[in-house]
């Protein structure tokens, strides 16, 4: 086998890797979620994911996570990529000539204007205090949790 | 001039770091410098988050310093009934205006997470006309998920609703949700965990795996902080600028982009100022106005050797400005900033001790006495925690601005109208306040008696309260917690919590 052959092997080797380790990593809370959600018809104190559970399955991924690091390694060692990809970009779509507006400096100049007056009047609304009032305090289900 | 002319540079021959990475790191570095969050698992609650931060970093991160500007978008567009949101949108402005997609390209924390991913060698994805097309997805997830959508629950429900946060932020789920659930101190956080988190860990594994295939795939395709940016970018200050005296239009710069641009500075550029390296022509530079911060490797290697001499000699002074200014950050935010307002939780069980005649334990973890405190409610009554003794005690804290929180408030009232007069309820709302929640609560028509935390919160800490919310407490009939947990409940969890406490 060609050393191009041998390589596109590795490659073909993390991508499954990588392509497992994500659906293993949703699956897997997929799998939390319905389980707690059976336990916690029976008990409504009961939580839907534990501490152990989480644990159990990213224990699981574990070794597979392991190999992903190890295949990486081998690649930066042995100088492994896709080439294909760093090659130019063949037909893409019409490439324009880029041009700047006429009177940037102008648009510049009271778009700055503009945000100023804006930020002021912000302050002055209270709406930066809010800025802080939200930034300060964690909306649980703003960032997932539930 | 033929394409074969275009400089050949071999990704990974020089070991150096690249300028643009060290920058990114130290932005991310910036972005994230209250470390002690990290340690403590909790966020940092000073008076920089009046500031917003230019890239994507969410605010529950455990180390963010600055607010989230999507996030207080959303937010602003939440309040529209009450208040127009002039600060937010200036700073967007402001950060386009100057910066524009450079943001993007140079100081984004979750465009350095991308580029890392997309480094694992595996087959990649090329751009072409399919990614082109799907980078006016960007578009649509801001016109409804960031806009459309905040906005009409804002106005015709009165509710905050932050869209995107909600349902695809993956930057949320990576820095705010796993980054407080890996600390072993919110151990309590799993208990709300559910469908939400399940289908937002969903989405952050698909995004993890888009970055890893297709170079900056939640930037190109979805990211809508980018697309605000990017309808500045023709204009921006700074940013890469082309020749057009030195320009023969040969498309490398656009051939070699990882970004599905058409021309360099389009809405696609990043400002990146990778193609400065394929450029046969040396046409393009990264320039704020009219110096030039980054000039074609083509004009260095030409210079005379002062030019050169005082070109490194600036860029050593400016990256010793950026570390004193970085050290200077370090200190400020972990030891030295007095803003920050979640010191000295230990007091309220300090104070827990010299109240309640109990042979429990002062604290207000499960089994333990919290301290006493009374607070004026909005109905002219007073609640005293002594004083509900023999009752079940129901304290919850909620926020004008927390959707959950309002949502379950009609559940505290049922229970209270259901189990009237053997059971104690308040409703606590933080003492910083966005709107009137007196008003707030009169337009629910709520039974139960609500109040606002006194000055600096001490209800929050004798409860053991943290930045998180909703929190609810249950207390048995001597007064010992029975529930101390920040999630959202329902009514069946509410019945449950009521019997539990009602049988000790």
């Amino acid at each position: 086998m060609s050393q191009t052959g041998r390589k596109r092997i590795f490659l073909i080797l993390q991508t499954a890797c990588c392509i497992l380790l994500a659906v293993l990593l949703a699956a897997g809370a997929v799998e939390i979620w319905t389980d707690g959600s059976a336990r916690k018809i029976l008990n409504p104190l009961a939580g839907v994911y534990t501490p152990d559970a989480v644990a159990e399955k990213l224990g699981m991924l574990l070794p597979l996570f392991l190999v992903s690091a190890l295949l990486a390694v081998l690649c930066a060692v042995f100088r492994v990529r896709d080439e294909t990809y760093e090659k130019p970009a063949g037909k893409l779509f019409r490439i324009k000539q880029g041009h700047r507006l006429k009177h940037t400096g102008l648009i510049q100049a009271v778009l700055v204007a503009a945000a100023a007056a804006l930020i002021i009047a912000g302050i002055l609304n209270g709406s930066a205090r809010d800025v802080l009032i939200k930034a300060i305090h964690i909306c649980t289900e703003c960032i997932g949790l539930g | 001039m033929d394409r074969k002319d275009t400089v050949r540079i071999i990704p990974g021959k020089d070991r150096r770091p690249a300028t643009r990475r060290m920058v990114q790191l130290y932005a991310a570095l910036l972005h994230n410098a209250y470390l002690r969050g990290f340690i403590d698992g909790k966020i940092y609650e000073g008076n920089a988050k009046y500031f917003c931060s230019p890239g994507l970093n969410c605010y529950s991160c455990p180390g963010a310093v600055g607010s989230c500007p999507l996030g207080a978008l959303q937010n602003a567009l939440s309040s529209a009934g009450h208040r127009a949101g002039w600060y937010i949108l200036g700073i967007i402005l402001l950060y386009g205006i100057i910066l524009g997609r450079t943001v993007c390209g140079w100081l984004c924390p979750f465009g350095l997470i991308q580029e890392l991913l997309h480094r694992i060698p595996t087959l990649k994805i090329r751009k072409g006309r399919m990614t082109r097309a799907l980078s006016w997805a960007k578009y649509i997830i801001l016109a409804v998920f960031v806009i459309a959508i905040p906005l009409y629950y804002a106005l015709a429900r009165d509710l905050p609703y932050p869209g995107f946060c909600k349902f695809i932020c993956p930057a949320g789920t990576l820095e705010g949700a796993a980054g407080h659930l890996a600390h072993p101190g919110n151990a309590s956080m799993y208990g709300m965990l559910g469908l939400l988190f399940t289908r937002k860990w969903v989405i952050l594994a698909a995004t993890g795996l888009l970055c890893v295939f297709c170079y900056r795939g939640f930037c190109r395709f979805i990211c809508p902080l980018g697309a605000l940016y990017s309808l500045f970018n023709r204009f921006s200050m700074i940013g890469v600028r082309v020749d057009t005296a030195r320009c023969n239009g040969c498309g490398a710069c656009v051939h070699r982009c990882g970004m599905d641009v058409r021309h360099v500075g389009d809405h696609e550029c990043i400002h990146c100022g990778e193609c400065m390296k394929y450029c046969p022509q040396g046409a393009i530079s990264l320039k704020a106005g009219k110096i030039t911060l980054k000039a074609p490797d083509a004009d260095i290697r030409t210079m005379g050797e002062n030019t050169r001499k005082r070109y490194r000699q600036r860029k050593r002074i400016l990256w010793a400005a950026a570390l004193a200014v970085m050290g200077f950050a370090l200190v400020w935010f972990n030891f030295l900033d007095p803003s920050i307002r979640n010191e000295g939780l230990s007091e309220g069980q300090m104070q827990a001790e010299e109240n309640w005649q109990s042979d429990a334990a002062a604290g207000y973890e499960e089994g333990m006495v919290p301290g006493d405190f009374s607070l004026e409610c909005y109905d002219g009554s007073t609640f005293r925690l002594s004083d509900t003794r023999g009752k079940v005690t129901v304290i919850n804290r909620w926020a004008t601005w927390c959707a959950p929180c309002i949502r379950e408030l009609p559940y505290f009232n049922d229970l209270y109208r259901a189990h009237a007069g053997d059971i104690a309820m308040i409703v606590i709302h933080p003492s910083l306040v966005v709107e009137d929640p007196e008003a707030f609560v009169a337009g629910l028509g709520l039974d139960v008696p609500c109040a606002t935390d006194l000055e600096g919160d001490p209800v929050k800490e004798m409860i053991g309260g943290t930045a998180t919310l909703p929190q609810t407490v249950v207390l048995n009939r001597r007064g010992e917690v029975v529930y101390n947990s920040v999630q959202s409940v329902t009514p069946e969890v509410l019945e449950a919590l009521y019997l539990k406490a009602a049988e000790q």
